[in-house]
């Protein structure tokens, strides 16, 4: 087995080296670094979205999540899908519109402040490296539960192999090997499925029978309440999970790699297609790996789930389909990697070096220098905190990432695109309010506090009851940026309001550069 | 820079012309209609099942089989969210038939 194992792993590396030499052909600009040139199309966009979207988490963690806990398996997958409804109804087209590079880009086209700058670029680099977190961790767990490879080893291997290929391909590097993943992954689940649904003749009703019996559980898990016993709680997750992606920078990068609000659209409608297949497949596999592979024999491999679907795949396709599985999620954790650090790196490049330190006025080779560097940093900086974050759950940490995002990111862009009153200081008080709070709730829950000695970080009573934040952190950051404003009213009635130029913008598109020329 | 000034005040008047049309005002009207009730009605829709599901029993009603009502709604969000998305790039393109028409008279 070991040998597939290297064998197929070494097919991807390849894989992915061969991609960075002809994009590093490519990447000779900051622009293109940044956000491959803006010249994708909608299919490869939408499958880059879909590569850059669905984590490890999404894939080991989901089918993991509906075999151990049944029907409640859906409140971490729906809000994911519905997310892009968010992203498309609110957010692609008037970002495609007024950013350039990076969100900061589109924030200042109202704003232009060097403070409402430097507050986003932060924020975007502080998020970034909460969600690389949850991915490395998850990356050194799977490599230790996979290859017996120890963690530390594992996750210096994986920024290694990362930085690779963000430090020559950029951004056209990381969405090929986006692109290339989600079609491996979405093809991977496929087969998996068909050889799973095989065993049970293809009975997707006659399943739910078979499932009243194949767990300790018994018939609960068909019934919601075998891992969220509070409403209050699965909404609150929820409802970060479905505003949380409008606001990853990651995320809303993407729709700076295409040409027009067109194509951003399009993109969308692939990924919530290619999303909505593999959420149905994942249903399926959770039940067929609770019942095939057993609810004791998975919780022994991982307590949190995560090695269902390996151990699934090793059941029903031999060893083969178990090392194909492995080298699948090899490639998703180098891909949504690679799309965080260009990301994080962009916002120091683009935003907090030229725009703020330089003027404007740095040149190409000093971004493309600083562009590296700042890689080389987030990575770094990453691989170190993740090392001493073993012990946490990695869909914590993927899911605080989620709720930052829709507590300091999304009421800005959507106040900054929608509402015509708010101001310079409602921004930067509404990202600086959402962010920190967020992360107060945080050390205040029952993620850090547990009366269990040695259960959590810290031991006694949490005081903040929920373990999502989500429900009580995300309208903080919509009330902070309505207060903020109120507080910057008088001084923002002296400067000049730009709602008229982005309104117009936003809502008319990249045809309306004519107008600039005139 | 004082060029870039004048350049400045000639986009502000563009923008200003195009912001006052009333083609652009209807548009607008009817995008936050659209785009309004839609968000509404797909937030609603995910923020309540978990409390459906988890303080009522309405949803255990068998449908067929060992299906309960609560594990169609689970599935139901991959064909509704589907058919958002579509109705979305419909409106889409109408609206963008109209933002083409507005820049046409503007000479943009």
């Amino acid at each position: 087995m070991d040998m597939q194992v290297i064998i197929l792993f070494s097919i991807i590396t390849i894989g992915t080296l061969l991609i960075t030499y002809f994009a590093s052909k490519k990447t000779k600009t900051a622009g293109s670094f940044y956000t491959a040139g803006g010249g994708l199309t909608a299919r490869q966009n939408g499958l880059a979205l879909a590569g850059d979207f669905m984590s490890a988490s999404t894939f080991l963690g989901l089918i993991g999540a509906f075999a151990l806990s049944g029907f409640d398996g859906f409140f971490l997958m729906y809000p994911a899908l519905l997310s892009f409804l968010v992203i498309l109804f609110l957010v692609a087209e008037p970002l495609r519109n007024l950013g350039k590079y990076t969100l900061g880009d589109m924030i200042t086209a109202r704003y232009r402040f060097k403070q409402v700058r430097a507050v986003t670029a932060i924020n975007t680099i502080v998020i970034s490296i909460f969600y690389m977190l949850g991915q490395l961790v998850a990356a050194g767990a799977l490599f230790k539960l996979l290859l017996g490879i120890p963690f530390h080893i594992s996750i210096i291997i994986v920024g290694i192999g990362m930085l690779t290929f963000v430090l020559f391909g950029g951004m056209t590097a990381t969405s090929w090997v986006q692109i290339i993943k989600a079609i491996l992954l979405v093809g991977g689940t496929f087969i998996l499925f068909i050889m799973v649904m095989w065993q049970f003749n293809f009975n997707f009703i006659g399943m739910f029978a078979e499932m009243k019996t194949a767990t300790p559980v018994g018939a609960d898990f068909l019934n919601p309440g075998v891992k969220y016993l509070s409403g209050l709680d699965a909404a609150s997750l929820v409802l970060g999970l479905l505003l949380g992606a409008a606001g990853l920078p990651h995320i809303l990068v993407r729709f700076l790699t295409v040409p027009n609000a067109q194509v951003a659209r399009k993109s969308v409608v692939w990924v919530m297609w290619i999303m909505g297949c593999f959420h149905f497949m994942v249903i399926f596999l959770g039940f067929g790996a609770a019942k095939l592979v057993g609810m004791p024999t998975i919780i022994e491999a991982n307590p949190a789930g995560n090695m269902a679907a390996p151990l699934l795949a090793q059941l029903v396709g031999g060893d083969l389909m178990f090392a194909f599985i492995s080298a699948v999620s090899f490639a998703t954790i180098l891909a949504v990697v690679a799309g965080i650090v260009v990301t994080g790196a962009a916002a120091f490049s683009h935003d907090l070096y030229n725009e703020i330190f330089k003027n404007g006025q740095a040149t190409e080779k000093q971004q493309m220098t600083m562009v590296r560097l700042a890689s080389i940093v987030i990575t770094a900086v990453s691989i170190v905190l993740s090392l001493s974050l073993q012990s946490f759950n990695v869909a914590f940490l993927a899911s605080l990432a989620f709720t930052l995002a829709a507590s300091s990111n999304l009421p800005v862009i959507l106040f900054t695109v929608f509402w015509r009153k708010f101001n310079k200081t409602g921004a930067v008080f509404g990202m600086l309010v959402g962010l920190l709070g967020t992360l107060t709730l945080v050390a205040l829950s029952p993620n850090v506090w547990n009366p269990v000695p040695g259960a959590a970080l810290l031991t006694g009573e949490a005081i903040f009851p929920l373990s999502s934040p989500g429900i009580v952190s995300i309208p903080l950051g919509f009330l902070a940026c309505y207060i903020g404003t109120k507080i910057g009213a008088k001084k923002a009635a002296l400067e000049e309001d730009r709602y008229t130029e982005i309104l117009v913008k936003s809502h008319t598109g990249s045809d309306v550069k004519g107008v600039i020329k005139h | 820079m004082q060029n870039e000034v004048r350049n400045h005040h000639s986009h502000v008047t563009k923008y200003d012309r195009i912001a006052e049309m009333d083609e652009f005002r209807v548009l607008m009207a009817e995008k936050k209609k659209f785009i309004l009730s839609y968000t509404l009605f797909y937030v609603g829709y995910s923020l309540l099942l978990p409390f459906l599901a988890l303080y009522t029993d309405v949803l255990n009603v068998h449908v067929f089989g060992e299906v309960t009502l609560a594990w169609l709604y689970g599935v139901s969000f991959i064909p509704v969210s589907l058919w958002v998305c579509n109705v979305y790039v419909k409106r889409a393109a109408h609206f963008d038939e109209v933002v083409k028409s507005i820049l046409e008279r503007e000479n943009v």
